[in-house]
């Protein structure tokens, strides 16, 4: 029977070589087959790292053996000098061992999940994700958001807490542009995209995610611009409205000179049938008669409305009550509307419940709000003042424009109302 | 003689009530106030038998809401409500907040002298139907309650989601009624419905 030492020197190199890849192959297949739970791997590839192995040390002796000052030992010579086909079937059984557990691992790899496989596939993502621990440490981490810290910070993602906090304060890299902090911080990177990162706490463990929404952005900054249009046109919609009101005025004013035309028209034309039939009907004449010239003398004049404040005194006025007002109007129109409408509700109720003379409107304002109080002579109210109908509308208003209402009844009644200054209004 | 309260802002029209009132020889005329707002104070200094309001009044305060708080306080006191605008709206309040009567203002002296002697004869005095308005390709009477309300709204210078959380529909019932009046009217935005709906005084807003 052929020996090993017998062999032709390439074929021995060959098998030399075929030897040394079972080795290192087993030898790579050690650390998976130690992370599974199946057995008969675990027993089988160390076996084969130590046939293969050993047929490598011997064999390589033997050949190595061919140089003068090299002594083989008896035990190698007499293990080379055995059958060839023995060493050979040895050799084929590890390979073939090998080889199933390889392509085994393969298959496991391909349809179980594994750590590997997990990692494989949040790579593969194409949101940022992170996972840590409490203290920031990180524990699971895509390319992506790896990618995203690079980008951002110009380094990798090492402590999720210190990279969340440098999200709204720490230095980025130029190019990158903040574009809203708070619980969700968005940004964009130097390729235009924009992405938007969230941090939720799920059971100790710290998930950090990133998810790109530049075309969420896009449609809202749309939506934001169509908004701001749109708002100003409903304000422009809104003043056309109170335009419309003067517009409307001055047409019911013509309206009412057309009417006196008419209306004079047929007072001469009634004039001229009285005098010509000769009727005794003169009171009616006279009635005519008189319209016709209190008309005549209302189109002379010169027709003005009062200023509201002096439409408000000359009504109490005419009632027996003196109105005092200090200080200037509010420029402003809604508080000027609102301080009117107080005004008579506080002259209403100066008469109805506190049999009051004289009514005291005091206007001041300073830089963000204009206020004004309302006090009468009129008895003191022994209670606390329950907010009717008058006055819980007139709170309802004052609120609806930002302001605020205070009633007090001791020592006297006084109705406090302030309303702040809109921002062109402030000095 | 029966007291009357004139409450109109606009003064020529103010004055002329007041020639009415005064060639007349049933009635006296006991005063004059620009603003609605002043109206129940009027009430109650005087004693008032009937009240002539405009609606729209200075310092943009309601006659239609002075004729309410008159009402409750006053039930005695006629409220006629007299105005020159064709809102919608306006006859429905009026019945609503207890007017006597609702008449026009650019109706003649006699005409209006005529509702003044109705009402304090205990008649309910009120225009048959409000004025037809014409608004675009349509009239006004042709446009559903709805419709009306999202209009208001539209008028007011509220956005479509604004409108929609205020009159409790979706924002898809609201754009279904905009695009409705649209194609009832032939104009081509929301802008010029609401622009010629206002002009129109088909809709007057806070009022």
């Amino acid at each position: 029977m052929i020996g090993f030492c017998d062999l032709h020197y390439a074929v021995k190199s060959i098998f030399l070589v075929v030897t040394f890849v079972a080795v290192c192959s087993s030898i790579c297949l050690l650390p998976r087959v130690f992370s599974r739970k199946k057995l008969m791997p675990k027993l089988l590839v160390p076996l084969c790292f130590l046939l293969s192995g050993a047929m490598l040390i011997l064999f390589a002796a033997q050949v190595k053996s061919a140089h003068p000052s090299w002594h083989i030992s008896p035990i190698i010579e007499s293990v080379t000098e055995l059958p060839v086909i023995l060493p050979i079937l040895l050799l084929l059984a590890v390979i073939t061992t090998l080889l199933t557990i390889v392509i085994k691992e393969i298959k496991f790899e391909k349809n179980s999940i594994t750590r590997s496989s997990v990692k494989e596939s949040l790579d593969s993502l194409n949101t940022g994700l992170c996972f840590a621990y409490k203290n920031g440490m990180v524990m699971l981490i895509n390319h992506r958001m790896n990618n995203l810290s690079h980008t951002i910070f110009g380094r990798n993602l090492q402590n999720v807490n210190a990279f969340w906090e440098n999200l709204s304060n720490g230095e980025i890299q130029s190019g990158v542009t903040r574009l809203s902090m708070g619980a969700n911080p968005s940004l964009r990177l130097p390729d235009e995209r924009v992405w938007t990162f969230s941090r939720k706490v799920i059971d100790g463990i710290t998930q950090l995610t990133a998810a790109e929404t530049t075309k969420l952005n896009k449609l809202t900054e749309e939506l934001k611009e169509k908004n701001a249009e749109l708002t100003v046109m409903n304000e422009r919609l809104r003043k056309y409205g109170e335009n419309v009101d003067k517009l409307t005025r001055e047409k019911e004013r013509l309206e009412t000179k057309v009417r006196i035309h008419r209306e004079l028209g047929q007072a001469l034309l009634l004039t001229r049938r009285y005098l010509q039939v000769d009727s005794d009907n003169t009171q009616e004449l006279l009635n005519i008669l008189k319209r016709n010239i209190a008309m005549l003398r209302l189109e002379s004049e010169s027709l003005k409305n009062d200023e509201p404040l002096i439409m408000l005194m000359k009504a109490a006025h005419s009632a027996g009550i003196e109105v005092l007002i200090t200080g200037q109007t509010p420029k402003q129109e809604d508080a000027n509307r609102l301080f009117f409408e107080a005004a008579t509700e506080a002259l209403t109720n100066a008469v109805r419940h506190a049999d009051a003379k004289k009514l005291c409107v005091e206007l001041t304002e300073d830089d963000k709000a204009y206020f004004v109080y309302f006090t009468n002579d009129g008895s003191k109210p022994q209670n606390k003042i329950v907010e009717g109908g008058g006055l819980g509308s007139l709170r309802l208003k004052t609120e609806q424009i930002g302001g605020t209402m205070e009633v007090l009844y001791q020592p006297e009644f006084v109705l406090k109302i302030t309303v702040p200054k809109k921002r062109g209004d402030v000095l | 003689m029966i007291n009357v309260l004139i409450v109109e802002d606009d003064p020529m029209a103010r004055q002329l009530l007041e020639i009415y009132i005064n060639t007349s020889e049933k009635y006296n005329h006991i005063q004059s106030v620009e603003s609605a707002a002043l109206a129940e104070f009027c009430c109650r200094t005087n004693k008032v038998d009937v009240v002539l309001m405009d609606v729209c009044t200075a310092m943009n305060a309601s006659g239609l809401d002075a004729a309410e708080k008159i009402k409750k306080s006053f039930p005695d006191t006629k409220v006629i409500i007299i105005t020159s605008q064709p809102e919608c709206s306006f006859i429905d309040r009026a019945h609503k907040v207890g007017v006597d009567s609702f008449w026009y203002k650019s109706s003649a002296a006699e005409e209006i002298l005529s509702v003044l002697d109705r009402t304090m004869a205990g008649e309910q005095v009120y225009p048959e139907s409000a004025p037809s308005l014409k608004l675009g390709n349509t009239f006004s009477e042709n446009l559903t309650d709805r419709e009306l309300e999202v209009l208001r709204e539209l008028v007011a210078g509220e956005s479509d989601a604004a409108i929609a959380e205020k009159l409790f529909m979706s924002l898809r019932t609201v754009k279904g009624h905009i695009q409705s009046m649209r194609e009832k009217t032939g104009f081509r935005n929301r802008t010029e419905l609401a622009v010629r709906a206002r002009e129109s005084g088909l809709i007057i807003n806070n009022k």
